[in-house]
């Protein structure tokens, strides 16, 4: 079997706004599940290797809010927590995460990062791409900003891999892709115009969210395993796959 | 002296008064297209999505609905020629203006993502063959602005001529800059609609509002 990889792209939080207490309570809602489900559940198949490609602004601008002098008590002790593992910032921390799930990590810089690093895998070496954060069915949104009076969201040109990017990029990625890996996942609210779009793109199976994915259900205690209970956090969650010879 | 310093500050106190009174007098066009150039996370999909919001209250989603939809009404308070007047301004200077390299995306940035994808509203082929026209005529460095940097939205699959556009694309040659290359941006013009949008034609000015629905989020039909 040839070396495969198999990709993570994991998008990042927002700062904490007073005003929206639904989102990125915490900075780890990205990575807590994607740690337990390499560890515990062995979401690795042979031959494949792992590598977390994380949305590197993101996590340092959290960093720097939650260690600001005016931080909340939430903030301030998942700061205290970070520098009790004697880590850097989050970023070291998810370094360290990845290294301990077996896998190589990158920080990408700019959402276009995602294609170029695609871009310089070998041909037919990427098994499968997962993706995990917030997203819209504009696009995925690797960092939340918020807007107007509170609006959250993220700005197309700077904080996303908008849906056309799919189409825009085949000729540079199409060919890196192995024609028989597992399904590409794509973990994030409404995710399901990308998952298609990559679908009928690539030619390959693809699956993601009809509507909401709630990342707490990552602390609730429970049998099912975590990728499994995302998919199914919300009675209207509606995970769909897309199979690669249905289009 | 003491006299013609005190008068000369109270003179540029009022200059500086009157300059930041003016920046800050928000320009509702440029506002509205601000917003429409924002991705909303909670903004609604379809039509059903919609009215799950209103049943379930969702404040979060019937705000955001309730955002562009004001700001699409704005930008057609007087009429589509006026309208299309507007975006057709705002693509010229706004993304002329826009800085692709600034750490955080600026109002620049999204006011030239929103008079893009208000392309959308203009579907026909006469509006469509008006805005290539008008893409022909801007310098280079904003149409690299617009393609290498806005390039997105649903405006792309309501086109009514794509051959216009893959003509356009054919004769941009800055665009072999970007990793993706002229075919990269022709591809998607080439590509079958899909059946999804992001939920820009539930805002649509050319679509009245069920009259419940405007009355409850305050806004006009």
């Amino acid at each position: 079997m040839p070396s495969l990889n198999f990709i993570i792209l994991i998008g990042g939080p927002g700062k904490i706004a007073s005003c929206d207490p639904a989102h990125d309570q915490t900075w780890k809602n990205y990575i807590a599940p994607i740690q337990v489900a390499v560890r515990k559940e062995k979401i690795v198949a042979p031959g494949e290797r792992l590598h977390w490609w994380v949305y590197a602004p993101a996590y340092r601008e959290r960093w720097d809010d939650d260690s600001k002098a005016r931080a909340t008590q939430t903030q301030r002790k998942e700061v205290a927590a970070i520098r009790a593992l004697h880590a850097n910032d989050y970023l070291d921390r998810i370094q360290r995460a990845a290294s301990g799930a077996g896998a190589s990590f990158k920080a990408l810089e700019k959402p276009n990062d995602f294609w170029v690093e695609l871009g310089k895998l070998p041909d037919g070496s990427v098994s499968r791409v997962w993706y995990i954060g917030h997203a819209s069915m504009d696009g995925l949104m690797l960092k939340l900003i918020h807007f107007g009076a509170c609006s959250p969201g993220a700005d197309r040109d700077h904080d996303m891999i908008p849906l056309n990017a799919i189409r825009k990029n085949e000729p540079l990625v199409g060919r890196k892709l192995y024609r028989h890996g597992q399904p590409s996942k794509f973990l994030g609210c409404t995710t399901r115009a990308f998952a298609e779009q990559w679908r009928n793109v690539f030619k390959l199976t693809a699956e993601g969210a009809t509507a909401k994915i709630d990342f707490s259900v990552t602390n609730r205690p429970s049998k099912v395993e975590i990728i499994e209970r995302l998919e199914k956090s919300e009675p209207t969650t509606g995970w769909t796959a897309f199979p690669a010879g249905a289009q | 002296m003491r006299t013609s310093f005190l008068a000369c500050a109270a003179g540029l106190t009022a200059a500086l008064t009157i300059f930041i009174a003016d920046t800050n007098a928000a320009d509702p066009v440029q506002d509205a297209f601000e917003r429409l150039g924002f991705v909303y996370l909670d903004h609604p999909a379809t039509r059903k999505g919609l009215d799950d919001c209103f049943r379930s209250n969702d404040k979060g989603c019937l705000s955001a609905f309730a955002d562009q939809r004001r700001a699409a009404l704005t930008v057609f308070d007087q009429g589509p020629r006026i309208a299309m007047d507007r975006v057709l301004g705002a693509v010229g200077r706004e993304c002329a203006s826009l800085n692709p390299h600034a750490s955080e995306a600026d109002a620049a940035g999204r006011t030239c993502a929103g008079a893009i994808n208000s392309f959308y509203f203009f579907s026909s082929d006469a509006e469509d063959l008006k805005i290539v026209d008008h893409l022909r005529g801007l310098p280079e460095s904003t149409l690299w602005n617009v393609f290498a940097h806005c390039f997105d939205g649903d405006w792309i699959a309501n086109r009514p001529d794509k051959r216009r556009w893959i003509t356009l694309i054919d004769d941009l040659k800055i665009l072999d800059k970007t990793p993706e290359g002229r075919a990269g941006f022709k591809n998607v013009f080439r590509s079958p609609p899909s059946k999804l949008t992001s939920g820009i034609d539930l805002v649509d000015p050319r679509v009245d509002l069920p009259k419940w629905q405007a009355a409850r989020l305050g806004v006009p039909r």
